[in-house]
């Protein structure tokens, strides 16, 4: 109790140091004057979800995610995002997860050029970056952005981003973290589980990644690039595992392009990525992880606001969508690895997202999933035990996201 | 066409798609002009000059944090808009038709409106006047 009392104290004490203030209050401070101001918002989504195959339904608080941001001054400023998924975490239990999304701290270097330091997601397809649920459409973010690029990808280390002058429209940005862990990369999640999350990652191999991004009138293009090592390990683990060593030892490349029409009232996207992992062999060889040499996947949605056509000077979206993803996690496997048709998948993702008002989206759509047929020899426990897999599956998926 | 065939030409059907439509683009574009300002702190003054090309103007101070959008609107009027966007004031970038943010994806029209989050404020209009051959821009608001 007591120790509960003192830190009540100390977040109100805090409180009146800081001054809270909202965006709204943040905007009235003064224009010139605008420092040491502090930012407090979130984000987050719930959803209920009905498998058509399994008869089954699940109802589930996805996430909420808590952003603290800072302005030390004019130039110096401070963000993180806290992250709670599947409402709670318990100790022992299998469930939840608490992480920090971002935590860094931003320095305006000049008007065009801003340095970042910390725990900071790279610019790296639409989802990555543009992640809250109020942004797309449909009760989950694209397939493609979570299996091939696995968003949100978050790392440690330094980013510069900015716009160039000479062409109005063009935004940049280039970024050292952290690289990814080839011993954690699991079969049938890409690379997935070898981020690191600033959570005690090897940094003794490193990312490197860019993007160039172009807005002109309604449209938004965007090419994005990654390159880093996958091993971080000692010389002589890696050598007894026989896998390179050094900063960009074990290579992962991405590359990923996208396009986005933004009128008012049709939108659409369009996004194509590849991942490519040339010493897969000898991941496998080390982890028997049955790692790809190569993924790719494309998306395209077509979105349509019927809201403007009812009721044009209202400022609400109802939008009528259509995403189509195809994405295969091996498209090409190395010697020593194991075709699994059920990663070769496509998506038909169709729905309504309502906007009553900007920060608040209800959602309601329906995704159908296909896949190629189960590999026996992956089959861990073959049939009779083995549970049936259905290559076709649909899902009736209801939500409500908010961001503020 | 087998499954693998069809993913991987569906993939580079959409990345076709985006570099098409952006060589499109790119060769319609009309860039902002960018021009640099002396604030006394409390207000931007432009030369009515730095319109000549256009009906839109970026105008940049070195005691501002972020740029200011300056617009000619048809009937005459004028209008300025800070490019800071009110989410997590992150600066904006400008084109003919919008504001946008490249962090986090918000839309604003010229109007200071937003068309899309996460921002959910609107930019707010700076008070703005013709005084002989300049556009004065009142800062404070």
């Amino acid at each position: 109790m007591r120790c509960l009392a003192i830190a009540i104290a100390l977040l109100l004490f805090n409180a009146v140091q800081a001054q809270v203030l909202t965006k709204e209050d943040s905007l009235n401070a003064g224009l010139v004057r605008s420092d040491r101001t502090t930012l407090v918002s979130a984000y987050g989504e719930v959803k209920v979800a009905y498998d058509q195959q399994l008869g089954t339904g699940e109802a589930n608080l996805t996430r909420n995610v808590l952003f603290l941001g800072h302005r030390f001054n004019s130039r110096i400023s401070f963000f993180s995002e806290m992250e709670l998924e599947n409402a709670s975490v318990e100790g022992g239990q299998v469930g939840g997860e608490l992480s920090m999304e971002q935590l860094f701290v931003k320095f305006d270097l000049t008007k065009d050029i801003y340095l970042t330091g910390g725990l900071f997601i790279t610019r790296l397809g639409i989802i990555n970056e543009n992640h809250l649920p109020t942004t797309f459409n449909g009760n989950d973010r694209p397939y493609v952005e979570q299996f091939i690029i696995p968003s949100t990808w978050r790392e440690i280390g330094v980013g510069l981003y900015g716009r160039s002058t000479r062409l109005p429209g063009l935004n940049w940005s280039v970024a050292v973290q952290n690289g990814l862990n080839a011993g954690a990369f699991q079969h049938g999640t890409g690379i997935r589980e070898g981020r690191g999350d600033g959570a005690k990652a090897s940094a003794a191999n490193i990312g490197v990644s860019g993007a160039l991004l172009y807005y002109t009138g309604d449209f938004r293009f965007q090419g994005s690039g990654y390159y880093g090592g996958s091993a971080g390990l000692s010389q002589r683990e890696a050598d007894s595992l026989q896998l390179d060593y050094g900063l960009f030892g074990t290579p992962v490349r991405l590359l990923e392009a996208n396009a986005q029409y933004l009128g008012e009232k049709l939108r659409v996207k369009v996004l194509a990525t590849q991942v490519d992992i040339p010493d897969a062999a000898r991941i496998n060889r080390a982890y028997a992880s049955n790692t790809p040499e190569r993924m790719f996947g494309a998306y395209a949605e077509l979105g349509c606001d019927l809201w403007s056509f009812i009721r044009p000077t209202e400022k609400r979206d109802l939008i009528a969508f259509i995403r189509c993803e195809a994405l295969d996690m091996n498209a090409a496997i190395p010697a020593n690895g194991i075709d699994d048709p059920t990663l070769e998948r496509t998506y038909v993702v169709a729905g309504l997202t309502y906007v009553p008002t900007v920060g608040i989206s209800v959602k309601a759509d329906y995704t159908l999933r296909t896949t190629g047929e189960r590999n026996p020899s992956l089959d861990i426990n073959p049939y009779p035990q083995a549970l049936p897999y259905f290559t076709d599956n649909g899902s009736i998926n209801i939500g409500l996201a908010y961001s503020f | 066409m087998d499954r693998r065939d069809f993913l991987r030409s569906s993939c580079l059907g959409c990345a076709g798609l985006a570099f098409g439509v952006g060589v499109l683009s790119l060769t319609g574009c009309a860039s902002l002009p960018l021009v640099k300002v002396v604030s006394d702190g409390r207000t931007l003054s432009i030369p009515l000059t730095a319109f000549a090309e256009g009906t839109q103007v970026i105008a940049r101070a070195s005691k501002l944090s972020y740029d200011v959008l300056v617009m000619k609107l048809p009937n005459g009027d004028l209008r300025s808009l800070y490019l800071r966007c009110t989410h997590e004031d992150q600066p904006l970038t400008a084109t003919a038709t919008g504001l946008h943010c490249p962090s986090h994806g918000s839309r604003f029209a010229l109007d200071g409106s937003v068309e899309e989050g996460p921002a959910t404020k609107p930019i707010r209009p700076f008070p703005v006047h013709r005084e002989g051959e300049f556009v004065i821009i009142e800062l404070t608001t």
